[in-house]
């Protein structure tokens, strides 16, 4: 059969009545826990894998994947509109979501974001479809220092994104760092800088720490420049939806992004965040103009939107092609099938050709009925901004204590939370960027796992890590990215210092 | 802003207030509302889904629906830690395994000792481990296996799923008993072995059955030997590493385990339900494909297993994880 073939017979599976309602359902918790922040796709499917139980598991998959891939379009509706990252894959949106909001082009915003998950959702989809098994085996060729090199890149290159100086940048990427090693230590399990606290063993959790960073020193900042009840911004609905113009900038970002998330989709590790990174990168360097980004640029928004979503598409090649969780909300389906007496392997694909095709299936559905769900919604959620400043910041605040207690059901996470968000006033009265705190804290695990695996593998030997050809040529890139700025820094005084010699001279 | 500042103030107070309140307790008969089952490790993996069967097994037998609570973390830790904390009313109880009561308080401070200071109530499934390559290695037994170490010493890259796991302890007692000279390499779970397995990164893990039935059966990896007492009966045909001549046979197994002063009378009513759940299909013939063994023990066997792995413990930390 060629792959239209099955792809029909996919249809065939999707289109029977239980899987439709469990598509349906699936991407509708999805969007509801989406656009709540705290409880993430993880959550809400180890809440609702018991449901699944009483379908079939095609049928339960098909309402666990919804959900996966529904969280992913509606998590940056808090984002945008209250600069309340609910869902760590939303911090990036934050950035000019907000500042968009601020000017009032919220509606363009949350639109761009809808037909940018849309849009990345589908072309994902071939991709899954399409080369899924050979995708998967090349994922396998990469391994632990590879993973590390990335992590490090990552940590080089992606924590400039904003409007911070280098130096301030990293230091900010260091402290996350830092932040990330609070906790068990990974390869032992023994407790580090948790001074005594089971707690605090779990970890920092990024949520709290990307609420408060972003949310609550907002909350601070207005409560500070209040000098009187200030007036929501007045838009007509008409002004909701993308200018032509909008729609222009944002069409090649959601492309872009679409790429290179499916391509960082298939790496182990948080690799949802990091797409939205990488993008919002990748859309600074593209456009002519940096200065729009941290302003409400709308590439910025539109780009890492798909970004993600095309990621979450690709985490699941690996589970679906060989049966290997790549990523925690893909374990959870695992857990969902499992619950099913089906143990995902390399045989899945041969063996169960209902599940990959109907799963497959149901998501060309599932984005199109998101698409239908959310585009709606854009005014819905657009006019909670004319609410009174005064009450909605109080929401906000409220929102977000309530949020940072359910992702762990830790008072521990309330705490983080309050003081991360007097941190974050802090940072932003000293002007310092606080994506790339929130980018060590993802990376800087990953980093330290896999570098410490590496060293068991190769007993100590750090050289045959590092002369690993892909490993070789990331560091390279790294190294070249810290030391080029320096060198171009030097030669330009030394250029200007000879510069004035001469001139001193003709004088 | 005045009035904003009260009702953001106002807001905080209520929901500080709210943090304080504790549900009222009132006694009945046992059990009159759910019963919360604690999850030391993820939701979505092998004990969750363990978990998820048992309790929908178990509506037959019991009134009340059994309540799935994750608490991952601390090497199932957390969990157990809030598990000692309970009341002894017979609505907090623990699937778990052994190793945060029979390892982890060698290692660590905790609030617990040893299982000693919990009511363990039945134990109720085992998870056999083995030892896999990729199908193409040069090897088909464990001798073969061990001969080729030797003739290629410190070569090879073995794995396992964690520091102070059976997997890990097994595989070191395999490196000392057959003195082969290999680099071991620890991988955190299944689900990051497997893939440097696959891709050649590693050349054999030791893991669970479970966990490997998937990859044998697609034959990308095969199984050398059973680290059991007895062959394992899902793969008669792999031998056990005592008819090789060397006595590994460490398991992990998963029970359930009440907080200590358990009252007797609810001890045996959730003993006699979790049996009667346990034994019916509709826990055991899932859990058996996948891979494990049915090993009920009654409590006391069970406590006394418990804390003859405790005291080898202190053994194993001593040795493997100073």
């Amino acid at each position: 059969m060629n792959t239209l073939q099955l792809l029909a017979y996919g249809f065939s599976y999707a289109l029977n009545g239980e899987n439709i309602v469990a598509c349906f359902l699936g991407v509708l918790l999805g969007t509801v826990v989406g656009v709540l922040p705290g409880l993430g796709p993880i959550g809400a499917m180890a809440m609702l894998i018991p449901i699944t139980f009483y379908m079939s598991p095609t049928a339960g998959l098909i309402m666990c994947t919804g959900i996966f891939f529904g969280s992913m379009y509606g998590g940056s509706t808090t984002s945008i509109l209250m600069n309340v990252p609910g869902e760590t894959t939303s911090v990036i949106a934050a950035i000019d979501g907000y500042q968009m909001a601020k000017k009032g082009r919220a509606g363009a915003a949350l639109a761009v974001c809808a037909i940018g998950s849309c849009v990345a959702g589908t072309f994902g989809l071939i991709g899954l479809m399409l080369f899924a098994p050979v995708l998967a085996e090349l994922a396998l060729a990469l391994s632990y220092p590879e993973f590390a090199s990335l992590a490090f890149v990552g940590l080089i290159f992606l924590s400039q994104i904003g409007q911070a100086s280098r130096l301030k940048s990293y230091l900010m990427a260091v402290f996350g760092i830092f932040l990330g090693t609070v906790g068990m230590e990974p390869m032992s399990g023994l407790p580090r800088f948790t001074m005594g606290s089971l707690e605090l063993s779990l970890g920092i959790n990024i949520v709290p720490v990307a609420m408060g960073l972003y949310g609550i020193s907002e909350v601070l900042t207005i409560a500070e420049n209040a000098t009187g009840i200030v007036k929501p911004i007045k838009v007509k609905f008409r002004e909701l939806w993308p200018t032509k113009k909008e729609y222009r900038q944002a069409f090649p970002a959601i492309f872009r992004g679409t790429v290179l998330g499916f391509f960082i989709g298939l790496i182990p590790g948080p690799s949802s965040i990091l797409s939205t990174f990488a993008s919002y990168g990748l859309e600074k360097k593209v456009s002519g103009d940096h200065a729009k980004f941290g302003k409400g640029a709308i590439e910025g928004v539109a780009g890492p939107e798909a970004a993600n979503n095309s990621a979450a598409t690709a985490q699941l090649v690996p589970l679906l092609a060989l049966g290997i969780p790549f990523a925690p909300a893909t374990a959870m389906l695992l857990g969902a099938l499992a619950m099913h007496g089906i143990k995902p392997g390399p045989l899945m694909m041969v063996e169960r050709p209902e599940i990959f095709w109907g799963v497959v299936a149901s998501m060309y559905m599932g984005n199109v009925i998101l698409m239908i769900l959310n585009f709606p919604l854009v005014g819905v959620f657009a006019s909670i901004l004319r609410l009174p400043q005064h009450i909605l910041m109080g929401i906000i605040l409220l929102l977000c204590l309530i949020a940072s207690y359910t992702t762990h059901n830790s008072v521990l996470d309330i705490y983080v939370l309050i003081g991360m968000g007097v941190f974050g006033y802090i940072l932003r009265k000293l002007r310092f960027d606080m994506a790339p705190l929130i980018l060590g804290l993802v990376l800087g695990p990953t980093l330290e796992r896999n570098i410490l695996q590496s060293l068991y593998i190769y007993k100590g030997d750090i050289f045959a890590l590092i002369s690993r050809p892909i490993t070789a040529s990331l560091l390279l890139l790294s190294l070249m990215g810290i030391l080029l700025p320096v060198i171009i820094f030097f030669i330009g005084k030394f250029i200007k210092f000879f510069l004035q010699k001469e001139s001193r001279l003709l004088e | 802003m005045e009035k904003a500042r009260l009702f953001v103030f106002f807001l905080v107070i209520s929901f500080c207030l709210s943090l304080t309140l504790q549900p009222s307790m009132t006694y009945a008969e046992y059990p009159d509302k759910p019963v919360t089952l604690l999850l030391p490790f993820p939701a979505g993996g092998h004990l969750g889904v363990a978990a998820r069967l048992l309790a929908e097994s178990a509506k037959e037998f019991f009134p009340k629906p059994l309540t799935i609570v994750a608490k991952p973390g601390g090497s199932g830790t957390i969990a157990i830690a809030e598990l000692f904390q309970a009341k002894p009313d017979g609505y907090t109880l623990s699937l778990c395994p052994a190793g945060p009561f029979c390892i982890q308080p060698h290692r660590t401070k905790l609030p617990y000792k040893s299982p000693a200071d919990f009511t363990p109530i039945l134990k109720i499934f085992s998870v056999p481990l083995n030892l896999v390559v990729n199908t193409s290695f040069p090897a088909n037994t464990l001798d073969e296996f061990i001969a080729y170490a030797k003739a290629n010493p410190g070569k090879l890259k073995i794995s396992h799923t964690g520091l102070g796991t059976y997997n890990h302890i097994n595989l070191e007692n395999l490196k000392s008993l057959a003195k082969i000279d290999v680099v071991v390499a620890p991988a955190i779970g299944a689900s990051e072995a497997m893939p440097a397995l696959l891709g050649g990164h590693i050349d054999a893990f030791v893991t669970s059955y479970p966990d490997a039935i998937p990859f044998i059966k697609a034959n990308r990896i095969k199984t050398l030997v059973s680290f059991t007492k007895k062959r394992f009966p899902l793969f008669p045909d792999v031998p056990t590493a005592l008819e090789s001549g060397f006595d590994i046979s460490y398991g992990a197994y998963d029970g359930i385990v009440g907080p200590k002063g358990l009252p007797p009378d609810i001890k045996t009513i959730v003993h006699n339900v979790m049996k009667k759940a346990m034994e019916s299909p509709v826990f055991q013939t899932p859990m058996m494909e996948h891979g494990n063994m049915m090993t009920y023990a009654g409590p006391e066997d069970f406590m006394r297993e418990l804390m003859a792995d405790y005291e080898e413990g202190a053994k194993i930390v001593e040795r493997y994880l100073k």
